[in-house]
């Protein structure tokens, strides 16, 4: 297996010692509510098109994701925007640009982007997402886009262009939604979860209209007959084969996906698959092992709400909320539906919590998309932001607030009162300029530690956020990359140890993943906040079990983690406009 | 008994119930020799009485006819009249106790029965109504009055059989009266027999056009029928009923009312204003415009009729908590919490508001305050299983899931429809390490979420290929009410969900034909011809 070097990273000194304990500060600082701001000038110049119709085809108020990648292993991050554009053989009702319907990339460049001409990566499909990861594992990222119709897999040529491979697809999706990579069966090949949302065919769909008024509406998803999600297994990075059926995971009856995420959530070491569905309940698909899954999603507890009612499942993150080492399960919804903070009571078990840890009731009011957890101020607990927007055009709220919510437990922790997490809304800023959001994705892409957004708006230009949060606190970003396992080691955890001034250890834990979002990808790098520690231990846990401790770390850098080699490069983190 | 005649004309007395009969009533003196003048004497106090009592002296013409009774203790007629002042005095005990004074002096005579007859069915005690009026109809087998009361006290025995022949026979016998008819109608209904019930009052909004109480009869009936083609015409009914007498603001509400059940919640809030415009006020009618205003997502408006219950009726807790659900409906919750904290102070019992105000309490992150709300409404019912529910989902929500489970086996065993109890009480048995108890819930669970999801699905695949048919049948609805062009808007939208339903066709072809339309009723009457000839799809 070749070694993969980043090039502008320097060795770490500590590769080999052995973690210790380190201090972790008090007096953290307050969230702002200047977080995020606006970079208008980094050149991100994409406006997304919707085709919107007179004859309110739902695909029109699905709107697009964004990925954050590394097309060209630069080390800085790029950005690629999926685009919708007019639907086939339908007018829009506004004209819409030549351009329009073509996937567009931005290069990054030091805290700005340029449009790149990326070719091969402008499909033109009538984009829906994208789930990037380096599938044959030859060291240059990938790309599964997926599209209201036929899907798109393309290759990386590692000279700047993309090749359209999708003749290894054994199936493509009619409506792909949102996909994720991971080794399922720990053969260190990317297998291939896709959601597909509906059976809709522009030619028969149904008239749905609002009796009362009198006027034509989109036709919910209760109206409609989903479509079954595909799970496609690698054959050794060179084709897929299709094992839906064999995989137990053939879900038309109830299978409206709309987001996946690939991440072990029974704590039994293999990867899972996590599905929010689109009103009749989430899949939780456990992994027996042996390519077949066993869908627990209602025994589970985070298949529906506390109620026991299936919720309109838009968007997911997994991360770590109340510090116990174990994932939470976050799932955006509907209005009048709350975000869903599924919390792991043991393995395999979850409770919502979202109205008991603060974030239910604040988000009755929104209709959720894009969500992230993320450490915003870097005091080592996860916030919550969630990307915003209504579906009717005519409707009042259309263009909603996006949210974020500042875990207060670290400060709880600090002061020795109750450490049960409490999310608060923080209002204002960038972030809650009213929009019709959809994909959201993270990536520090100034290099200065602290995770940025970036968010597609359907119908409207896209936003890049930069995390203007107290830079006070210590950071610690982790990039892995595997070796005898995936490249880009996807279900990688790493966990942080570190002492208080308490003397409590503190602990972190986050997993590399594939999925999450909404129609969208996050970086892929991990995010510590670590307060005032200005060092850490380190323990990573390869997708094949492997474990190595790292460590002590300095905080402030980015580190690039091999498996087999331990800790292979840093560089100092700091704003690289 | 010595045959005496005397002539006495009792005058008819308007009021309540069948009409005294002018009429002759001959009897013969009784087993005791009375002197003549004292008759005289008797019958000069009687006529007396019964002129004062058309003077509406009704205490005057007691005391006369009491005194004519000292005289004779038993002649019949004064204790019939008697009997009837007292009725009219509102003292049923004590025309009773005339009445059967005048049918013992006189067993032959059917007036005093049907007295009797009358005010034991006013007074509810059918049983003891029914001999005297049994009697009466076997004495004057042309008395439609008493044939009329018999069916009364039949009815009100709830023996609906008979009942409907007796005032089937009462109205053979005055087949002019509408009070009859609509008395034969209302008791063919009783009996089950709707048809029936239907046919005879369209045969009255034919014998009496201009009468609104014929065609509300025939409203009442239509608007029961489950047959498309009866209900459809019970607002044209209505509002016959409604042209016969524009006054009424009665009328106007219970047309509301038929509008509500038709599922026309504009036209229902349409009529609820007429109703006010005539003077119809109450908290009740604003109650029923603001549910009017709600359920067309009219929410501002809405608000201000359930205000406008406050501000009369500042008490009115249900019109705190309803408006508290169209806030909800806004989003605006705190406003909605204050309502619903209003509605609970107006009326500390009302479980549905406090059951709401612990939701309130539980999705802030409350728990503890959740569980305040949830003791009230056990102080106010100690067995409301919704409280249970809801001490459940409160339990489950502090982690306390073994206290949960006793909660929630209680609430899902009361209401099988309940399913989220079930739900609840799975996880926490799960989660409490019951596992095979928590699988086995869960199995049944995810049958019954299928089950219902399956109805929804299907109701809201009939409410799309049904909503077609909701417009054809409001369309036919402003048809017989000879609204037409609210008929034709509906009549279109039922062609376009559904092109194969001839009879959507055939009812647009007749729309354009009220409108004067031909061309456009000549070519959708060819497309209900087409679709006919091609058979059922």
């Amino acid at each position: 297996m070749p070694l993969y070097d980043l090039p502008s990273l320097s060795r770490s000194p500590y590769a080999g010692v052995v973690a210790a304990g380190l201090m972790l500060g008090v007096a953290l600082p307050a969230l702002a509510q200047s977080s995020f701001t606006e970079d208008t000038e980094a050149g991100v110049d994409f406006r997304h098109t919707s085709g919107r119709s007179a004859s309110k085809f739902v695909p029109e108020i699905m709107g697009s994701g964004v990925a954050w990648l590394d097309f060209d292993t630069d080390g800085r991050w790029d950005l690629y925007f999926v685009d919708g554009g007019p639907l086939p053989g339908v007018s829009p009702l506004k004209t819409t640009a030549a351009a329009a319907g073509t996937n567009r990339v931005f290069r990054g460049n030091g805290g700005r982007f340029d449009a790149a001409p990326a070719a091969g990566l402008g499909n033109r499909g009538y984009g829906m997402g994208a789930a990037a990861a380096d599938f044959d594992n030859d060291g240059w990222i990938d790309v599964y886009v997926t599209n209201f119709g036929a899907d798109a897999l393309l290759r990386n040529n590692g000279d700047g262009t993309f090749e359209d491979v999708s003749a290894l697809l054994p199936t493509r999706a009619v409506w792909g939604a949102s996909a994720a990579w991971g080794d399922l069966d720990g053969d260190s090949w990317l297998d291939l979860y896709v959601t597909n949302y509906l059976d809709y065919v522009l030619d028969s769909v149904p008239l749905c209209s609002h009796l009362d008024r009198g006027i034509r509406q989109y036709c919910p998803p209760q109206r409609l007959n989903g479509a079954s999600d595909h799970l496609l297994h690698s054959q050794g990075g060179q084709a897929f084969v299709d094992i839906t059926i064999t995989a137990g995971v053939a879900n038309a009856a109830q299978g409206k996906g709309l987001a996946v995420v690939v991440v072990d959530l029974t704590e039994d070491g293999l990867p899972d698959i996590y599905v929010a569905n689109d009103s009749t309940g989430n899949f939780l698909y456990v992994n027996r092992g042996d390519l077949t899954f066993d869908e627990q999603g209602l025994i589970s507890g985070a298949g529906l709400n506390d109620l026991g009612q299936p919720q309109s499942g838009m968007g997911i993150d997994v991360g770590d909320l109340d510090g116990d080492q174990a994932p939470e399960i976050g799932v955006s919804n509907f209005i009048m539906e709350p975000v869903n903070l599924y919390s792991r009571v043991a393995p395999g078990l979850y409770m919502d919590a979202s109205f008991l840890w603060g974030v239910g009731e604040p988000t009755l009011d929104t209709l959720g998309f894009g969500l992230a957890f993320l450490d915003v101020d870097g005091d080592s607990d996860l916030e919550i932001v969630v990307a915003n927007g209504h579906i009717l055009d005519d409707h009042a709220f259309f263009e909603q607030p996006n949210q974020l919510f500042h875990n207060g437990q670290a400060e709880a922790r600090a002061s020795g009162s109750d450490t049960r997490p409490t999310f608060a809304p923080v209002a204002g800023g960038a972030l809650a300029r009213p929009r019709v959001s959809r994909g959201l994705a993270v990536a520090d892409y100034n290099s200065d530690g602290r995770p940025d957004l970036a968010i597609s708006n359907n119908d409207q230009p896209a936003q890049l956020l930069m995390n203007t949060s107290d830079a006070a606190n210590q950071r610690l970003v982790v990039r892995v990359r595997g070796t005898a396992t995936n490249r880009d080691a996807v279900g990688a955890t790493v966990r942080l140890i570190a002492l208080d001034t308490d003397d409590n250890f503190v602990r972190q834990s986050a997993t590399t993943m594939s999925g999450a979002s909404y129609l969208s990808r996050h970086s892929g790098d991990l995010h510590f906040g670590l307060g005032e520690a200005t060092r850490t231990g380190i323990e990573i846990v390869w997708p094949d079990g492997q474990r190595a401790d790292l460590g002590p770390v300095d905080a402030n850098q980015l580190i690039l983690i091999r498996q087999g080699s331990g800790l292979v490069a840093t560089r100092p983190l700091g704003d690289s406009r | 008994m010595t045959a005496s005649v005397v002539v006495l004309l009792v005058a008819t007395i308007a009021g309540g119930g069948s009409a005294a009969l002018a009429g002759e009533h001959l009897h013969g003196n009784g087993p005791f020799l009375i002197a003549q003048d004292s008759v005289e004497a008797a019958r000069d106090l009687f006529r007396q009485a019964l002129q004062a009592a058309q003077g509406d002296d009704f205490p005057g013409a007691r005391a006369l006819v009491q005194q004519g009774l000292q005289l004779r203790p038993r002649d019949p007629d004064g204790l019939n009249l008697l009997g009837e002042i007292e009725e009219r005095l509102g003292a049923p005990r004590s025309a009773i106790a005339a009445y059967d004074l005048a049918r013992i002096a006189d067993p032959e005579w059917v007036v005093p029965l049907s007295g009797l007859g009358r005010v034991y069915v006013e007074q509810g005690e059918f049983l003891s109504a029914l001999p005297h009026l049994r009697r009466a109809t076997e004495l004057a087998p042309q008395d439609p009055a008493a044939f009329a009361l018999l069916g009364s006290a039949q009815r009100g025995l709830g023996r609906t059989r008979v009942a409907r022949a007796s005032f089937q026979q009462a109205w053979d016998l005055a087949p002019d009266s509408l009070q009859l008819g609509v008395d034969v109608a209302s008791a063919e209904f009783a009996d089950h027999d709707l048809d029936a019930a239907i046919a005879t009052a369209e045969l009255l909004t034919e014998q009496a056009p201009g009468q609104s109480v014929s065609w509300f009869t025939l409203g009442n009936f239509l608007i029961e029928s489950t047959s498309v083609d009866h209900f459809v015409r019970a607002p044209a009914a209505f509002r016959k009923a409604i042209e016969t007498d524009p006054a009424s603001p009665a009328l106007w509400l219970r047309l509301a009312s038929v509008y509500s059940e038709l599922g026309l919640t504009n036209e229902r809030e349409a009529a609820l204003r007429e109703a006010v415009a005539l003077g119809a006020d109450g908290t009740d009618i604003w109650l029923a415009l603001g549910d009017a205003l709600e359920m067309q997502s009219r929410h501002t408006e809405a608000i201000e009729a359930f205000g406008r219950v406050i501000e009369a009726d500042p008490g009115n807790g249900r019109a705190y908590y309803r408006r508290g659900q169209v806030y909800m409906s806004m989003n605006n919750r705190d406003a909605a919490e204050a309502d619903v904290a209003r509605a609970i102070a107006a009326t500390p019992e009302d479980i549905d508001a406090l059951l709401t105000m612990a939701q309130f309490q539980l999705n802030g992150g409350d728990p503890e305050g959740a569980e305040a709300y949830v003791d009230r409404v056990y102080a106010v019912y100690p067995g409301a299983t919704e409280a249970d529910l809801m001490l459940g989902r409160i339990r489950v929500q502090q982690g306390r899931t073994a206290e949960a489970i006793p909660l929630l086996e209680r609430a899902a065993a009361a209401d099988t429809d309940q399913i989220d109890a079930e739900y609840l009480l799975g996880q926490a048995l799960l989660k409490e390490g019951q596992t095979d108890r928590g699988r086995d819930l869960m199995a049944e669970y995810q049958t019954k979420l299928q089950e219902r999801r399956d109805y929804h699905v299907e109701s809201l695949r009939l409410g799309v290929m049904g909503r077609g048919r909701i417009y054809k049948i409001r369309g036919r609805i402003y048809l017989q009410e000879g609204r037409s062009e609210e008929a034709l808007e509906q009549l279109v939208a039922a062609t376009e969900m559904m092109p194969a339903d001839g009879e959507a066709w055939a009812l647009l072809a007749t729309v354009y034909d009220a409108l004067g339309r031909t061309d456009e009723a000549a070519s959708a009457r060819a497309t209900a011809t087409s679709l006919d000839d091609e058979g059922p799809q």
